[in-house]
Order: C-alpha cells, then structure tokens, then sequence
C-alpha cells in the first residue's frame, strides 16, 4: 500500500479535546496532522455566526471545568483564552422575586432566607462538603485511571492514592462520598436542604447531558462539577469564553499549530486503515489518504470503532460491549438572537442576575415531571432550561443594543416514540420559548432568528452519536476505569496504534480538555 | 447587601467613607478619618457601637433551658432569670462551632447573640424538646454603649437607677420611652451595655443616646476602634483567633475550648450535653494548644528601625493575618501563630493575641515574633502574657 | 444494678425471634418484648374478618439462610425445609402463562410456546444467576461485622473465584436499571415486568431505575430455600424454639425508650406504661428508623450519626392483599406473579410518585391450602394516596389489584384484608411502610455504617431486616446481633478476668 503523506501523528476530529492531545503531541516534537470533517473547529466547543452579526456559542455555551494546568502548559492564555467569570445563578419563580444565588455567601445567604432560614445558613456546610469532595474527584480526573486487578506498581499506587484520599476524608465525609457516588441528585440535595425551590438548580446540575431524572440514582455525583472550580487554583472557573465557546478551541488549534501542528478542515476521515492488527493510516471521504505511526480520535468510542475501524477487525466481545455502551441523548438547544435585553416578570430590572447562569427548574417535581414526560420518548412540554445571555458580559458576541440568549434544554429524547425531530423540532422550539415567555414576558416580541438544534441535528453537525453531548452517558458504570468500557479505559483500543481521546474516555464530558491531554501523555508515554 | 436599622445616621456620620460588611450588613470601620480617637472615646469617655449585625435568636418553650444546656457547654439550665452568661458551643469531637452570650429573659425564654448564623445548629436539637427557636436578628437592633460614662449616659437617658446593675445582668429599660432590653455585656473589656431595641425604636434611641451622650464626650465609634479595645481586653474573634468547626476545611483548623481560652466556660459534669466526651477526655489530658497574649518588645523593634536609619514606625491600626511565633531567633522552631494584634495607644505596648503549643504559653516566657522592617525579616522577642492586657476594675464593679 | 435480664430483645419480628433464640440457646436470660398481639412480626399469620387465618404478610422468597439456621434445630420445632424450588407461574398480560421451574429445560419448553427467542435465552440468563450466586450468597449472608468499607476485603474475597471478566460483568451489570438489563435476554414484555418484580420490593424505584438489575440477580441467586408453610411456619417453628429454649416472651407490650447511662451504656427498657425494664444489653429488632428516631434519647447520639439516621430512606411502595377463597387455585399454585409490561409498570410508578392509585400493579402471588387463601403482594401502592385512604380509595385499589387475577380464581372472594404502605406502618411500626424496614437502594446498602453492625450505645444492637444483613435474606440479621452481643461479653468477661488477675 502507498500513502500520499507520512505524519508522526494523526489527530481525527478537531474537538477541543482533539486539539488538545494535538498541541501537546506536536509539543514533544510530533508531526501532527489534525483532520476535521466541518468547515470550523472546535467540534461541540465552537462559534458560529448563524446570524449576521450574532457570533454564537451553537453547542456549550459555559466553560467550567477546563483543566487550568493546561491553560499554563499550552501556554493558551497567550493564544487567546480568555474566560470572564459568572457572579449569579438566577433562577427565576412563577411569584415573588426568584432565587438568586452569588458568589458572596452573604449575599446568597439572605436570598434562600427567603425560602427556607435553615437552608441558607447550611449551604456553606454543602459547599463545603463538596469542596471535600471535589479534592476526592481532582485525585481521579486530573489522572488516567486505575484499572482493576492489575498489579502493576504504577496501577497500585494510583489506588493506593485514591485510597489515602479517600481515607483523608474522615468517616463523616467518607459516609457523604459513599451516598455521593450512589445516590440520586434530589435525595442526596435532601441530606442537607428542605426547601424544594433551592433544590430545583441545585438538583439541575446532576442531570445535565443524562437522560436520567433527578430521583434517578447515580446523578448525585454530577453535582461535584459545580465545586470542582473552587479547587483548581482557577478561582472562579465558570464562565464565558470571550467569543464564544469556540474561542477555547481555537485557542487550542493556536497553540497546537504555533507548536507546529498541521490542520486541515472540510478533511472528513471516512476510514481507518488497519493492517497486522495496526492502525498504519486514513482515508478521507475524498479519497485522499495519509500514513501515520500512531492515529488518535477524537470521535465517540462506538464512530471510531465500528464506523471508521470496522467490526471485523475488533473481538466480538468489544463490539457487543459498544453496542451495550449507552448514548441516549436527551439534550436540545435553542439559540436566540434578540433585539434587546429581555424582561424578567420577577425580578425586572436589568441586573447582574442576568449576567449569570439562568436556570429554568422552579422545584424537584418540575425536573421530575420534565424526566417522566421524555422517558417514554416524548420531549419535555415544560422542560429543564439553562440560558445564559452572554452579549450583557461579552459585548463582541453581538452588535450594540442586540443579545443573545443561548439556552440549553431537557429532555429532548434522541429515539422518539412518535414521529421524527425533522418533524417535531420547530414545535419543540415552541415549548422552549413558551417556557421562556412564562418568565420573561416580552421575549417572543424581541426574537430576530431563532435556531433549535434537537439531539438528531446534533448528531449530523457535530458528528455527537445519539446527540449525546458528552459522547456517551455518564453514569457510574460507563465512568472511571469503566469509560468508555471495561479493560479499554486507558485511551487504548485492541488496535496497536489506534487510541481514543475524546470525550468517550475517561474523565468524561464536557469542556475539560483532560481526555486530550492524558491521551497525549498516553501516547508519549509519560507517566499520568 | 443591607444597611442595619441605623444606617441613615452613619451615612451621614461616616466621614472616613470606611466600611465594611459584617455577615451581610454593612458597617462603619470608622467614622472619623482617625479611627483612634474613637478608640481614645471608648477608653475615657463613652462610645456607641452598631452591633446589629449580630446574629440573635430567641428560644422559648418550657424545655428551653434544658435545650441549650444540651447545646452550650455551659449548664444554661442554672442561669438565673436577668442574666446573662458568655459559652461557647461544640460539636461532637468538642471542637468549638460558635460562642456568643445567652440572655435569660424568663424562666422559658432565652435570648442567643452571636457573631455568626446558628439557626439551623440550634434546630438540629428540637428534636424530643419542647421549645422553638425565632430568629430574631432582623428584628432587634442592637448598640454597644461602652466605656466608663457609659453608666452616666444610660442613667441620664433613661432616667433609672442602674448603677446596681451587675457585671453579665440584663433587665428591661425605658430609653426615650421605648421599653428596651440592657445587658451589662460588652466587647471591649469596659464598663459598658449593649442595648437590645426593636427594630422600629431603633432611631429614637439612637438619637436619644447621642444627645444625652454629648455632654460626656460619647462618639459613635467604628469596628477599627472595637478591635483594638477588644485585643487589649483579650476576647477572641471568630474567624480570626478560631474557626467554625461546621465550616474548617481540615481537621487542624479546628479548636477546642480549651485551646482559645475559653475553657471556663465548659462544665463537664452534668447532664449530657453535645460534645462532652471529647471535651472530658481532653480536660483530662493536656491540650495542644493555649491562647495567650504577646507583649512585643518595643526597645527591639525600635533597634531594628533605628538599624534602618528610620524612627519606628508601626501602623495604628489593628491586623488580623497570622504571624508565626518562634522558640528561637533563628526561626527554626515555630511554636505557634499570633492571629491579631495591635499597637495599644493607652498602654503604650506593642500586643498581640496568639495561639501557642501549651509549654510555651506560660506567661513570662520569651519568643519570637516575626517582623519585617523595611523589607527585611526579623525577629523580635516577644513576652508570653495573660490576654488580658486591660482590665480595670469598673468593668465588674457596681455603682453604690 | 441487678437485673433478672441479660438482654431484652425488641420487636419479636423473625430477626427479633432468631436472636433471641441464639442467646437462650447460650444460657443468656431473655425477655422479648413485641407490641403487637403475637411475634411474628411480617410474618405472623393474619385473621379475615371472618376468624379465619389469613396468610401473612411476609411470602416466602425462598431466601432463608438454612445453613446459618441450622444450629437453632429448628427441624425439631416443626419446620421442614423443601429442597426443591417450588414452580412459578408468570401470568402474561396477553393471555396464557409461563411456569418457571428450578429445572431449566422445562421452563424453557413454556416459554416457547410464547417465544422461541426468548426460551433459548432464559438459558443464559438462568446461568449467570447460577454463576453470580456463591458471591452475592457470601456477600449478604455472611455472619461477619462487615458494613461500609470494612465490608471492602469481603467482597473482594467474595469475588476471589472470579475471573475478571466475570467481575467486570458483575460490576457492569449490577447498576442497570431492571429494564436494560433484562432487555438484554428477553422480548415478552410481561415475562420481563414479572422477572423485575424483586426490585421493586427492594428499593424505591420503577423498571427504569438504576440497580434494579442487582436486586433481581440477588433473588435469582439466592432463592433456593422454601420452606412448608410458609413463612407462617418459620415464624411459629422459632416462638416454639424461643420457648423451650426459656425466652420469656412478652406480646402486646411497647418499649417506649432505651434507656442509656450517662456514658452511654444501655440500662434498660421504658414501656409504654412508664415502667422499666434493667438489663445491660438490647437487641432492638424493630425497624433503625424507630430505634433512632424514638427509641434513643438524641442527646446521647452523636451529631453526625443523628444526621445520618434522620436521613435513612424507608418509602414503601407494596401493599399486601389477603384473599379468603373456596378452594385452592390450581392455576396459581403454588405461586405466581402477574405484570402488565415494563413501560406500564414505570407509568404506574409515575402515578404512585404522584400519590394516585395506578391502573395496573406488579403482584406477587402465594397462595395457601388452609384455608384456602391468596396472599398478594402489590407494588407501586402510594404510600398516602391524594384525598388519604378512604374507604372507596382502599375499595378501588382492592379492585384493581384484583382484577387481572378475576379469570385465575376458582370462585368468589369469601373475606379481603387489604393493608396499604400506610397500615403498614401504623401496624407493624414500620416509619415509611417499607417491609425491609429500610429501603435496599446502593446507598443504604453498602454506604451504610450506621445501621449496620456497630451499635451507637454500648450494649445496644441492631437487627432487623433494615440492617446490613437484613431485607431479603431473613433472620441474618438477628444471628450476626446475637453473636456480636455473645462475643463482647465474653470479651468482656476475659478482660476483667485479666485484671482481677493483676
Ligand atoms: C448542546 C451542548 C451544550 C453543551 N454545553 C456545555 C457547557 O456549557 N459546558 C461544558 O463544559 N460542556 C458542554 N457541552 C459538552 C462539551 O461541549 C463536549 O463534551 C465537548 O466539547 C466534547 O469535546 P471533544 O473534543 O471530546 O469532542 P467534539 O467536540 O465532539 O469533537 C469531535 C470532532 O470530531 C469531528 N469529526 C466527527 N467525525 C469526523 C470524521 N469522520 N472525520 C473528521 N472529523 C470528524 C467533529 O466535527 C468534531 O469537531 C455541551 C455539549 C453540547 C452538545
């Protein structure tokens, strides 16, 4: 076989995570080529002006957990990463002035005193808790994890370290950990809270990207992301990409490219080519093809495995366990271009809560009720919304005087029961602005354009399986040296040569980076 | 954030334009642009503190004495009816979570003042009492009237004979025609009251207090001027000389009773009450830890500036960061913290408040404090002293 | 202070009576105190409204631990075991029904007169239960202390066969929801719902609920212990052994409080009269929610385990319907289990959530000789349905339990006795209604150091079906307290021995 071009290294998928394991490859002196099927980059973390003008954050819309370490290896601040901190998570009522919750204790303190005294004064023992927790987790995520029964000494003492962390915690918080790893969002939320309003946002965050409902054991866990900031060195870490979420990936590819990375766009790969057992090189959709030594993914687990490797060169036993390994997207998206700043019926003025996290979730039953309507394969009437605006913080998203309010939707089942999304996503779209006006009363008079991205839509842009955003479920048995299966968690696959380092591997989802840069190390074989 | 009930008048009274917040609530660090005239008003004259943001709840019920006494380390159920008792509060491990005063208004009803929300720890325990637990701080505006005119002004003001009221009594007083409560408690280590004043009375008697205060020299007086008179009186503040076991991050952060001077405030041998094994093990063994005050040598630091060319040059203001404390010269072996201190205008010393291994805290001993001295490190000697620095007579004694 | 108790055991539940037994049977003198009218507990026989017997609520669920109850003779008082796995008939929503037998082959043939596929694949599914049981059996029947992580070298010794596939095939397949994980073999929709039924009985949550795929697993493994009578019988068989092994049983009285010393050790009993009881120690067998919440003075609880006992999760979910009948069902006999489907089954569990009587439930059937009767476990009953417990909201539910059951039944219904979650509660002091005391979600089950094994109080112990070792595998709970108890004193005795030597 010939090839047209010889790399170190090729990088499928321009996803942050991609870019990522890129620079850091290109950085130890690989010749890296990154492939990308779109014509932009960025792949879930990307901007785009859908609208003349309006540059959007079409996929994520929130940076949280982005590793900082990598922030200082990649040196990315210098290649355009910049990230403007959120003060308030708002969540608006039906009556009185809703609940809004800043990074001031203080100031928190005496809003949940308004629903509930004993609330308020316990939430700084929660985050504290969590803070505990979130130590617990950074052991985990910030490494390539354990496996079981290897004894190898490097794989002993990674548990050996998680066990002394653990240990750490003291039998009080070691009982909050065990509950935290099982429990569901909402009965976890009730060890500490009584006020069913102050758990709606709270419990909101266990189920983001899960088709699970709050009362769903496993989802409790989630809730540590909102406390991993606090941990990092990174004060502050939610917040909005200048730019748009796209600014982080692009000041990835920067980086990767400043380290001498080669990227090319609109270079859909469509196969992997696989000989002796080894990845020796691609083809793209075009025909072309490139020969590299080592071939790294980006793409979801079950894309790479069966959709570009093929069946027939895996064990009949990974192909089952992929077939097993859960997608089951439930999020949509609806962007909004607005002619000016909408109006809260509760709280009216134009403040700094807006200039925060918006979350639709008035209480538990209402999530619950969201959840037990999508899980016969319905989407939500009265669905969980997380909107932000972020042009009230970034003015270079949108013209002067305009907006744009992003918002995040659940349940939107990817397998409908009835019907297909190409049908049903402008009624869905519907249900989410209703939802919306019942808040903000002018908001469908202020509406410029409007795009809704259902999970089908997300699956054919973003190449998302399932359009789940963080590629595959993250539920406890599909986590840790679990993820994206067993005995394949560390960025490995059965092909020599061939590794994963998208958001399918460990530690998961989101805007993170930390598949990227252990794949990298992975490959490099650095210790990690 | 919020302004307390008396936040008009210091608006205009606030010539420094420094505040603070305090649990929420904004407060004066002082009013004048030289906080320590209010200092020297408290010490000689009278000043009139806002301590509204305190944290005050009302427990009533018929078990409500037996409630805190399983709450306090202190037995709450033996306080008597118009008295006030100074405790502090634990959790299992006996490490302290708050201390404040509780008031006993009547046989069932107690009046709980601290520094930081408790709420929620109060309610944990209803649970099989017959009590409840109001959160009053809202509602109740409170003023520090400390110093030693502090008597004559509330006489004049209210027209009543107080002058029998003793150290740590409370009772009921008319100023300006509004019943409010008096406590004889204080956070300066004077002679002094604190005033418990619903909220819509609040005004009025500040107004009232500030007249009638005019012919003793009385000045609002800010939180800058509090800490220096309470470091000299050597009362520990939350969050600076300890923290809240509920809200330590690590286990060393935690203290107990014992480790800042509050260990007379715990009676081991009653009923149960939260905490108290741990808290008896520990009295039977030696703390790690005591609280004590540090008299830094004045002639060194004076030596090392002079070293410099420079007079001496301390800052007037009181600090709170941590300071370590040393056995030796050479900073090799730290023995300890100091948590706040400040330079003391009346007794004309340089003081802190520290937190030392207990075979150190023997009041005599020498240390070292560090100090840094035109951007050099230093160590200066430092004397282990009681933390009662300033303590004179008239703050127990009854007027006959 | 002397006192004619060494131990008094709360609650003459199976758990109160198998600990009981094991410390008469050790010389210890005991006093058992159960408030209601018998001992027995969930498992003592009921009465219709006609005098006749009526089945308990407690079926037999083929999980009493034999080896562990072997040392309590109970064959000597009246029980005698059945070693075969008595059939199970699954009444299919479309018509007919398939009998589950302990020999596979057979089954398989009835399931193939409904589905070839799923006949061949009853194979598999029967022979991972077989391969998971020694495990699971070891892990939840062991007479060890082991609760929270201490419980950690245990499993791993547990899984010590294991290859590792197989582990990881355990640690996959354990947090599945009952829906995903029995999809993974069959396709007959009412076979599914009926083979999820033990999760249901476990923990709260409907057929898409994580971990439900444990309960089932737990159920296939461990079920293979049946005994003659029923539950009746093991409850009557450990009285009669509880009496001639000289426990003094005391029906119709209420222990009000535990009294505790002020260091903590146990004095004694409160009744509900006010008198006391001494003793040093106590077994309470009642549920951890009662102990903790009532029981227990909270002053001499910790803070931290008060925060957790307040917290511990008890919704029940079941409702028991007891049928007085003519003659015997033969198309039920000897038990059977009806569901109309897994989606219908959430839909029910969402209605339940909303506290309104769902149109359809997943039943348990037992059915008895004599007198004729139907016990029938019902799930996703609201324990408190909206409006309260009415006598036409009861009437309905009655109604509906009963209706898919109508063309099984050889006759009229003679009496009922319908008990909700709520009458469970009330009667059988049961905070919540769940007849595992304590729900067996993950986190209860093994995150659990609190109502595990280490008592709170010097000289107090814990067992009940609400325990580590308790839900489904019956009287566990009651030996490993019994034998902790023995161990300290005799501990205790060695150490005093020791210093009055010095
Ligand atoms: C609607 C939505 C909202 C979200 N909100 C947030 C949020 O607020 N905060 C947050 O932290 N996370 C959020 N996420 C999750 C987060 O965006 C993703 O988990 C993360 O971006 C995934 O990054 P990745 O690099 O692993 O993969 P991806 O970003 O999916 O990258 C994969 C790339 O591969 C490319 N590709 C696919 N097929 C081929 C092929 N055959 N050849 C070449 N290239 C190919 C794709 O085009 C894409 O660029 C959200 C996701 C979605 C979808």
């Amino acid at each position: 076989m010939s090839f047209g071009h010889r790399y170190d290294v090729i990088v499928i998928g321009a996803g942050h995570n991609g870019l990522i394991c890129a620079a850091y490859l290109a950085k130890a002196g690989r010749r890296v080529l990154v492939l990308e099927r779109r014509h932009v980059l960025g792949g879930a973390a990307v901007s785009e002006e859908l609208y003349p003008g309006f540059t959007f954050s079409v996929a994520s819309y929130v940076v949280s957990l982005f590793r900082p370490h990598i922030i200082r290896d990649l040196d990315l601040a210098r290649h355009g990463y910049h990230v403007i901190p959120m003060d308030c998570a708002f969540q608006p009522l039906p009556q009185g002035r809703g609940l809004a919750r800043w990074s001031d204790p203080d100031r928190t303190r005496r809003e949940v005193a308004h629903f509930s005294r004993h609330d308020a004064e316990v939430y700084p023992e929660f985050s504290l808790a969590m803070t505990r927790m979130g130590l617990l987790a950074k052991a985990v995520i910030d490494r390539a994890p354990p496996v079981l029964g290897s004894l190898r000494p490097s794989n002993v003492r990674a548990w050996a370290r998680l066990g002394r962390a653990y240990r750490h915690l003291g039998p009080h918080l070691q009982h909050v950990a065990q509950k935290l790893f099982t429990m569901s969002a909402a009965d976890f939320l009730d060890l500490w809270f009584e006020s069913p309003i102050l758990k709606g946002p709270l419990a909101a965050s266990g189920i983001i990207g899960t088709f699970k409902g709050v009362r769903t054991p496993g989802t409790a866990y989630v809730l540590l992301h909102h406390y991993m900031g606090e941990i990092d060195g990174a004060f502050r870490s939610w917040g909005f990409s200048r730019g748009g979420t796209g600014g982080v990936s692009m000041a990835c590819a920067r980086a990767a490219c400043a380290y001498g990375a080669e990227i090319r766009t609109e270079a859909s790969v469509s196969k992997v080519l696989v000989q002796g057992g080894r990845a020796r090189g691609v083809v793209l959709d075009n025909g072309d093809d490139f020969e590299a030594e080592v071939i790294v993914s980006n793409l979801d687990p079950r894309r790479t495995l069966e959709g570009l490797v093929g069946a027939p060169h895996l064990p009949s036993r990974l192909t089952e366990q992929l077939r097993r390994y859960k997608y089951d997207g439930s999020s949509g998206k609806v962007n909004l271009a607005l002619d000016g700043v909408p109006t809260f019926a509760c709280r009216p003025s134009v403040g700094d809560h807006m200039r925060g996290d918006i979350v639709i979730a008035p209480d538990v039953d209402y999530l619950e009720r969201a959840y037990d309507e999508a899980k016969y394969g319905t989407w939500s009437s009265r669905p969980f919304i997380n909107a932000v605006i972020p042009s009230l913080t970034d003015p270079s998203v949108a013209p002067p005087g305009k907006h744009i309010l992003s918002c995040f939707v659940q349940y939107a089942p990817y397998h409908l029961n009835q019907g297909t999304w190409q049908e049903e996503r402008d009624r869905f779209g519907d249900a989410v602005v209703d939802t919306l006006a019942s808040y903000m009363p002018d908001l469908k008079d202020r509406i410029l354009f409007r795009q809704v991205l259902t999970p089908w839509d997300m699956e054919q842009q973003f190449g998302l399986t399932e359009g789940n955003i963080f590629h595959g479920e993250l539920s406890l048995e599909q986590l840790f040296f679990q993820r994206p299966v067993p005995g394949m968690a560390h960025y490995r696959t059965p092909i020599a040569s061939l590794f994963l380092c998208g958001s399918g591997t460990h530690p998961g989802g989101g805007i993170m980076g930390a598949s990227g840069e252990l794949a990298a190390k992975t490959i490099l074989g650095h210790p990690t | 954030m919020v302004g307390t009930p008396f936040y008009s008048r210091q608006l205009r009274l606030c010539q420094s334009m420094r505040w603070k917040l305090w649990s929420g609530f904004y407060a004066v660090d002082s009013y004048l642009l030289e906080h320590d005239l209010e200092y020297f008003a408290l010490r000689s004259a009278a000043g009139l503190i806002d301590v509204s943001p305190l944290c005050k709840y009302l427990v009533r019920g018929h078990d409500s004495a037996a409630l805190l006494s399983h709450i306090m380390v202190r037995n709450i159920a033996k306080l008597g009816v118009g008295r006030v008792a100074y405790t502090c509060w634990c959790d299992d491990a006996g490490k302290v979570i708050g201390d404040g005063t509780v008031m006993r208004r009547d046989e069932h009803e107690f009046l709980v003042t601290t520094t930081d929300p408790c709420f929620s720890w109060l309610c944990r325990f209803l649970y099989g009492y017959s009590a409840r637990v109001h959160d009053v701080t809202d509602d109740l505006a409170a003023l520090a009237l400390q110093g030693p005119y502090a008597r004559d002004i509330l006489v004049s003001v209210s027209g009543t004979a107080i002058g029998d009221m003793r150290y740590f009594a409370a009772r009921d007083v008319l100023v300006a025609g509004r019943p409010i409560w008096v406590s004889r408690t204080g956070y300066t280590g004077d002679l002094g009251y604190e005033l418990w004043i619903p909220r819509a009375d609040a005004l009025d008697v500040w107004d009232a207090l500030l007249t009638a205060g005019q012919s003793y020299a009385l000045r609002p007086a800010g939180l800058m001027a509090l800490d220096m008179c309470r470091i000299e009186a050597g009362y520990i503040l939350k969050h600076v000389e300890y923290h809240s076991a509920l809200h330590a991050l690590i286990e060393a952060r935690k203290s107990s009773p014992y480790e800042i001077g509050l260990g007379w405030t715990v009676q081991l041998d009653r009923s149960p009450f939260v905490g108290q094994r741990a808290l008896q093990l520990e009295a039977r063994t030696r703390s790690p830890w005591r609280l004590a005050g540090l008299d830094i040598d004045w002639s060194e630091t004076e030596a090392l500036y002079r070293r410099h060319g420079l007079p001496p040059a301390l800052s007037t203001e009181p600090w709170r960061t941590s300071i370590p404390v040393y056995r030796d010269r050479a900073r090799q072996h730290q023995v300890g913290y100091a948590t706040s201190g400040t330079w003391s205008p009346l007794l004309k010393k340089n003081i802190a408040l520290a937190t030392l291994r207990t075979n150190c805290a023997v009041p005599g001993t020498r240390l070292q404090i560090a100090m840094q001295v035109e951007h050099e490190r230093h160590a200066v000697t430092a004397t282990v002293h009681s933390p009662r620095f300033f303590d004179p007579a008239r703050k127990t004694s009854v007027a006959i | 202070m002397s006192s004619p108790w060494d131990t008094i055991v709360i609650g003459g539940g199976l758990s109160g009576l198998s600990a009981a037994v094991t410390l008469a049977r050790a010389d210890q003198r005991t006093l058992l105190l159960e408030q209601r009218a018998a001992t027995g507990g969930l498992a003592a026989p009921g009465r219709f409204d006609t005098g006749a017997v009526a089945p308990p609520v407690r079926q037999d669920n083929g999980m009493l631990p034999l080896g562990l109850l072997r040392h309590l003779r109970l064959a000597k008082h009246g029980l005698t075991a059945k070693h075969a796995v008595p059939a199970l008939h699954v009444l299919l929503q479309e018509g007919g029904c398939i009998t589950v037998r302990s020999n596979a082959s057979q089954t398989e043939a009835s399931i193939a007169r409904h589905h070839a596929a799923d006949a061949k694949n009853y194979r598999r599914y029967a022979g991972l239960a077989q391969k998971v049981a020694p495990a699971l059996a070891r892990l939840l029947q062991h007479p060890g202390p082991a609760n929270g992580i201490r419980a950690l070298p245990l499993i791993l010794k547990g899984l010590r066969w294991w290859k590792m596939p197989a582990m990881h095939e355990l640690l996959r397949l354990a947090p599945m929801s009952a829906q995903d994980f029995l999809d993974q073999w069959f396709v007959t929709d009412s076979l599914k719902a009926a083979l999820a039924i033990p999760a249901f009985q476990a923990a709260w949550g409907g057929p898409f609920y994580p971990f439900g795929a444990l309960h089932i697993l737990i159920q296939e493994a461990l079920s293979s212990h049946f005994v003659t009578g029923g539950m009746a019988a093991v409850a009557t068989s450990l009285e009669r052994a509880a009496v001639h092994h000289g426990v003094t049983i005391q029906t119709g009285n209420r222990a009000e409080r535990i009294l505790l010393a002020s260091d903590g050790t146990v004095r004694g009993v409160q009744l509900a009269d006010g008198a006391t009881i001494a003793a040093p120690s106590v077994i309470a067998a009642c549920s951890p929610r009662v102990v903790y919440q009532q029981l227990i003075e909270h002053r001499h609880l910790d803070q931290g385990f008060l925060w957790q006992a307040r917290h511990l999760k008890s919704r029940g979910t079941t409702a028991h319907l007891a049928l007085l009948l003519n003659s015997v069902p033969e198309a039920l006999a000897p038990r059977a289990r009806c569901a109309p489907g897994i989606e219908a089954l959430e839909q029910s569990f969402d209605k339940m959530k909303q506290g309104e009587i769902p149109e359809a439930f997943a039943l348990e059937i037992e059915v008895h000789a004599d007198p004729p009767a139907l016990s029938v476990l019902a799930h996703f009953v609201p324990h408190t349905v909206q409006g309260g417990w009415t006598s036409e909201a009861r009437r309905e539910l009655a109604h509906r339990i009963l209706a898919p059951l109508k063309p099984h039944l050889p006759g009229p219904v003679l009496s009922s006795r319908l008990l909700t979650p709520e009458d469970l509660e009330l009667d059988y002091q049961l905070p919540g209604g769940h007849l595992y005391h304590v729900e067996r979600s993950p986190d209860q089950m093994l995150a659990q150091p609190l109502h595990g094994w280490k008592p709170p109080a010097k000289g107090l112990y814990l067992a009940s079906s609400g325990t580590t070792h308790g839900g489904g595998s019956v009287c566990t709970s009651g030996l490993v307290a019994a034998r902790a108890l023995l161990r300290a004193k005799k501990q205790s005795r060695l150490e005093m021995r020791r210093t009055r030597r010095f």
